[in-house]
């Protein structure tokens, strides 16, 4: 049957889904809340795919985790990077939606609203 | 804990347990300098077993200092830290051991806080370094002079972390330091040294502590040994309560605010760098032979008596009626866990809590009232009792509400009182002037019209009173304007200084309104109030925080991995449940590698201390640990006003993808780098008068291999083992200086090894105990009984360590001979009725007061240089007793005066000072007061012959 087919290939993509949320959940740092994690956890899985540790172990994964990082440490601390570091991840992150962003001061927009 | 307010908080409301430093000063005779000998008597009237020096806070100060000119390159910055150890050496002269301690790698808690203030310090140090450049060129521009631009670049002050060449070429100094010393200072002669230098994992003054803790456990640990510990940290008190030694002195540079600092461009005093104007230096003194001289004083050093502040507590944590013993040892043990709460280094203090709003004694009242239910002590050896902790944290917390209230209350009403002082210092004539025959005239303008006496009195009232009612328009309803015209509230004026004032800081969390708890999740965790499960979370750790650090005090350090992983703390109010909360924490951690630490605390623009390719993961986008780098970073100023009070907003460490990068460039390190990066161990010395010397001789001649036991019988019961040195020094070997100007040792008889603490089993519990044999030292503060068991004695309070210091004292003879050359009878003054003592020797008895006179001036040039004393020589005596009284009670001398004030009030100061005690005006017109003025006529005593007042 056909609906069972169907219903079959979503349950393969729910536990897949589901498999790779499980994967990734060994990256979760413990402060992260739900909102910022479910955030980061798309990146990541996006992303897996490109980025999986090849045989030889040269560390592809970790790279990814990194380039996570540095989208989740803007959006969600207010550090900023490089910008050819910082458009990447952008670019890489396109239609993620998070809600809600925190806003932050940044210090040289302190220094700066100190001097003037 | 780096909290500056603690120690002001605790040394105002427990002000007994400071005493000013007597320091000797090196003299100088001929161009000769002739250093301090140690080894005579301590001038402090105590003497010293043990001196520990936590070093970071002696290398920051000598490397970058704020109050005087930097040090032009590191070999001055050696000279300058070998020069300020033989100071405080001077002061404290211990007899035993001193123990070098220079922070080594940090436990991961700590980590976080270092990441912060280096990533600041680089940030700032480059700000400095650009708004320098700009005003240098302005200046150039515009023809000003500078001194020549450095050819060294700037001192990056974040080199000070171990790992950097910088702090491995300081431990070799340091080595070469201490044999110097050992073999050329008589002060030395039967000391042992330790240094711990930046290899052995530790900070600084928890080195100390487990040092001090090891030997303490052990049996042949003297329980009386005076430790004096070195450093500026308040948590260096919460550490010496902790050792329950009963002789614990720390000492430390005496604080003072608003020191003048030398502008960054030319050096000189009493502008700052954006106010430079490149003016060429005004000579000093006649030759400028001042030039080098300070306009402030050297920093003055204070001891700080934990046996004192172990009286006050004793009094103050004193509870009648427990269910339960009291010990003194144990609440003090509560008091130092409870001051944590309030700031440390390891967790952001409580929000409620602050130590500026009395936070200690509000704790310490809940504690009291508390601790009738909790039925026993909030800890034990440095393990905490979470059930009974919960307790005080929710009474807290039932006050939390009321505390933010208030503190927005004291906010406003400061803020308003700065308002209204703004306002009053622009008015340039004050708000009510009285007229009439009150107007106020200037001093000295008898004859100005108006200023008559009113002839009639009550006329003159009537008229006031009459003018008074007349004027009603100058009403409460009206203020005045600056020039003074009367003008209505509210006008235009009025909202001009209003915009002038400066703003509040943005604040979202408005703690002082309903909601306050949801908003701050919300602000600074991003998460929602339901979120129970995240700030269970949050509250979790925080308790695991508190654990971690009192068995960091008491015990050592509990887990190398451990830290707070949030930017905040939670509330009091949030500490339910915690009872059953585990606080076990990963046992056999182990300390990240030098180098491994620099990549963890460092930005990237540090990375010049670091190998290349290590540098390069710093800023490669490729790299995968590139996010622990941002260029620029968030700060919460989180209710403060400036950039240095906030927090910042720093990623954290992921440890293991730290350790997966390095694995890959860690085969690019040279040996000597690897060298760097090897964690070492303690180094004793000694040199050839030591009993010891001996023995580590015969280790080095038999070539052992195995670690030996130190014979403690030798060495004042120091235990632990010994371990042949490589790199040791060794009699008849030469020891070259590593400072240029410093001549290398040709004649060494020191001699060093390795040095490893007793070790004790994993679990091994150290006892939060007095010793027996500990003898408590005697009490200094006045008993609250005094006034009923003194029989009326008058009580005298103890300033130094010796309660029965002999005060300085002058004899009889001192008395005659200040006779003879004081008035005698004959003059015309009104004091000169006064009978001075008979004086019946003549002649040369003046002798001695002429030296004595030329003497002191220059003897207290000597402590303070900014005390010699310039006046007419006959005035000389005024001053002295005058001050002497109470003006300025810290000079060493006075203090011995004021200790004897009775035996000092020989009326002929009376007569010198004149009425009240008070020095006569210089500017005395006239001689009013009969002071026999005639007297300075003789500007110093003669040559020879006799000199009199009259």
């Amino acid at each position: 049957m056909v609906g069972g087919e169907a219903a079959a290939a979503v349950e393969e993509l729910v536990s897949g889904v589901r498999q790779a949320a499980d994967f990734a959940e060994q990256f979760r740092s413990y402060s992260e809340s739900e909102k910022q994690w479910k955030a980061r956890m798309e990146f990541i899985l996006r992303h897996l795919p490109d980025y999986r540790d090849p045989p030889d172990g040269s560390g592809r994964l970790d790279q990814l985790l990194s380039l996570s990082m540095v989208w989740a440490n803007h959006l969600f601390l207010g550090c900023s990077y490089n910008k050819d570091l910082l458009d990447k991840v952008m670019e890489m992150a396109d239609g993620i939606e998070v809600e809600d962003l925190p806003q932050f001061t940044t210090r040289s927009e302190l220094m700066k609203k100190h001097q003037s | 804990m780096g909290v500056p307010a603690f120690f002001r908080w605790l040394s105002r409301k427990y002000p007994s347990i400071i005493v000013n430093c007597v320091e000797e000063k090196p003299k100088e005779c001929n161009g000769v300098k002739i250093p301090v000998d140690a080894s005579k008597p301590n001038p402090n009237d105590v003497e010293f077993d043990n001196l520990y020096l936590d070093m970071n806070g002696i290398i920051h100060p000598c490397t970058h200092p704020e109050d005087k000119p930097a040090p032009k390159n590191e070999d001055e910055m050696m000279v300058a830290i070998f020069e300020y150890i033989d100071r405080l050496f001077s002061i404290v002269r211990p007899r035993r051991l001193l123990y070098m301690a220079i922070d080594g790698v940090a436990p991961r808690a700590k980590m976080n806080q270092q990441r912060s203030r280096r990533f600041r310090a680089s940030k700032e140090g480059m700000e400095a370094a650009v708004e320098k450049q700009r005003v240098r060129e302005e200046i150039l521009a515009k023809g000003g002079f500078l001194p020549p631009e450095e050819i060294k670049e700037r001192f990056d002050s974040n080199c000070i972390t171990p790992g950097t060449e910088f702090m491995d070429n300081l431990a070799k100094c340091l080595r070469y330091y201490i044999a110097d010393r050992l073999n050329n200072d008589p002060g030395w002669k039967n000391l042992t040294v330790i240094l711990s230098d930046a290899s052995a994992p530790g900070e600084g003054e928890h080195k100390i502590m487990d040092y001090i803790r090891r030997q303490r456990a052990q049996p042949n640990h003297d329980p009386n040994t005076h430790h004096c510990l070195c450093g500026a940290d308040a948590d260096l008190i919460m550490l010496g309560l902790a050792t329950h030694e009963p002789n614990f002195t720390i000492i430390r540079e005496e604080f003072k605010p608003n020191k003048p600092k030398p502008c960054g461009l030319c050096n000189q005093f009493g502008h700052e760098v954006k106010d430079c104007e490149g003016l060429p230096r005004e000579k000093k003194g006649k030759h400028d032979e001042l030039a080098d001289s300070l306009p402030c004083a050297e920093g003055e050093f204070i001891f700080l008596r934990l046996n004192v502040l172990r009286e006050y507590l004793e009094r103050e944590l004193t509870m009648a009626s427990l269910p339960f013993t009291f010990d003194v040892e144990r609440s003090i043990d509560d008091w130092v866990f409870m001051c944590f709460f309030v700031g440390n280094d390891f967790l952001p203090h409580l929000p409620s809590l602050e130590i500026r709003e009395n936070a200690i004694d509000r704790l310490v009242n809940i504690y009291k009232n508390v601790v009738h239910k909790t039925g026993g002590y909030l800890t034990e050896s440095g393990y905490v009792n979470l059930q009974r902790v919960q307790m005080i944290m929710l009474a807290v917390g039932e006050v939390e509400d009321s505390i933010f209230k208030k503190r927005k209350d004291d906010e406003d009403s400061f803020r308003r009182r700065q308002k209204e002082k703004r306002k009053r210092m622009k008015r340039d004539q004050p708000a009510f002037t009285p007229s009439g025959i009150l107007t106020p005239h200037a001093l000295g303008s008898r004859n100005s019209p108006g200023s008559q006496v009113a002839s009639n009195p009550r006329q003159a009232a009537y008229e006031m009173r009459m003018q008074n009612n007349s004027s009603p328009s100058i009403s409460p309803n009206t203020s005045f304007t600056s020039d003074g015209s009367p003008s209505p509230l509210g006008g235009i004026k009025r909202k001009a200084e209003d915009s002038d004032s400066e703003p509040e800081p943005e604040d979202n969390v408005r703690l002082w309104e309903a909601g306050w708890k949801q908003r701050y999740y919300k602000n600074k965790f991003d998460v929602d109030a339901a979120d129970e499960k995240f700030r269970r979370k949050v509250v979790q750790s925080y308790v695991e925080g508190l654990c971690w650090v009192l068995r960091y005090y008491y015990q050592g350090c509990a887990s190398w991995k451990w830290y707070y992983p949030f930017h905040y703390a939670p509330f009091a109010s949030d500490f339910e449940g915690i009872a059953d909360m585990p606080s076990d924490f990963e046992k056999g951690t182990k300390p990240f590698k030098p180098l491994e630490q620099l990549m963890g605390v460092f930005p990237a623009a540090s990375g010049n201390f670091l190998p290349p390719s290590w540098r390069k993961l710093m800023s490669d986008p490729d790299s995968s640990i590139i996010d622990f780098y941002p260029e620029d970073f968030a700060i919460d100023l989180n209710g403060k006003k400036y950039a240095w009070q906030g927090v910042a907003l720093l990623p954290f460490v992921d440890e293991r993808r730290l350790r997966a990068a390095l694995e890959e460039v860690y085969p690019d390190l040279t040996p000597e780098e690897t060298r760097r990066n090897s964690l070492g161990g303690d180094v004793l010395f000694v040199g050839k008068h030591h009993p010891l010397h001996d023995f580590i001789l015969e280790l080095y001649q038999t070539g052992s291999t195995e670690p030996v036991e130190v014979p403690p019988e030798l060495c004042h019961g120091i235990q632990g083992k010994f371990s042949l040195d490589e790199e040791a020094i060794l009699p008849d070997q030469i020891v070259c200086s590593p400072v240029p100007m410093l001549r290398d040792l040709t004649q060494n008889t020191v001699v060093s090894i390795n040095f490893k603490d007793p070790q004790f089993a994993e679990d091994y519990i150290f006892k939060a105990v007095m010793l027996p044999g500990a003898r408590k030292p005697a009490a200094v503060l006045k008993p609250s009984d005094w006034e009923k068991s003194s029989n009326g004695r008058q009580w005298k309070p103890q300033l130094g360590f010796n309660r029965d210091r002999r005060p300085v004292h002058l004899d009889q003879a001192a008395f005659r001979t200040l006779g003879h050359v004081m008035p005698r009878g004959s003059g015309t003054g009104i004091y000169s009725n006064a009978a001075p003592p008979p004086v019946t020797y003549q002649g040369n008895l003046y002798r001695p007061l002429l030296r004595g006179q030329a003497q002191i001036p220059k003897l207290m040039s000597n402590m303070r240089p900014q005390d010699s004393w310039r006046g007419p020589p006959p005035l000389f005596q005024q001053q002295r007793f005058d001050r002497g009284v109470g003006a300025e009670p810290l000079l060493p001398w006075n203090r011995m005066l004021q200790t004897q004030n009775a035996a000092f009030q020989p009326n002929q100061y009376q007569m010198l000072a004149g009425p009240g005690g008070y020095p006569p005006r210089r500017d005395d017109r006239g001689g009013r007061q009969g002071y026999p003025r005639e007297g300075r006529k003789y500007p110093l005593p003669p040559p020879s012959g006799r000199y009199n007042w009259n």
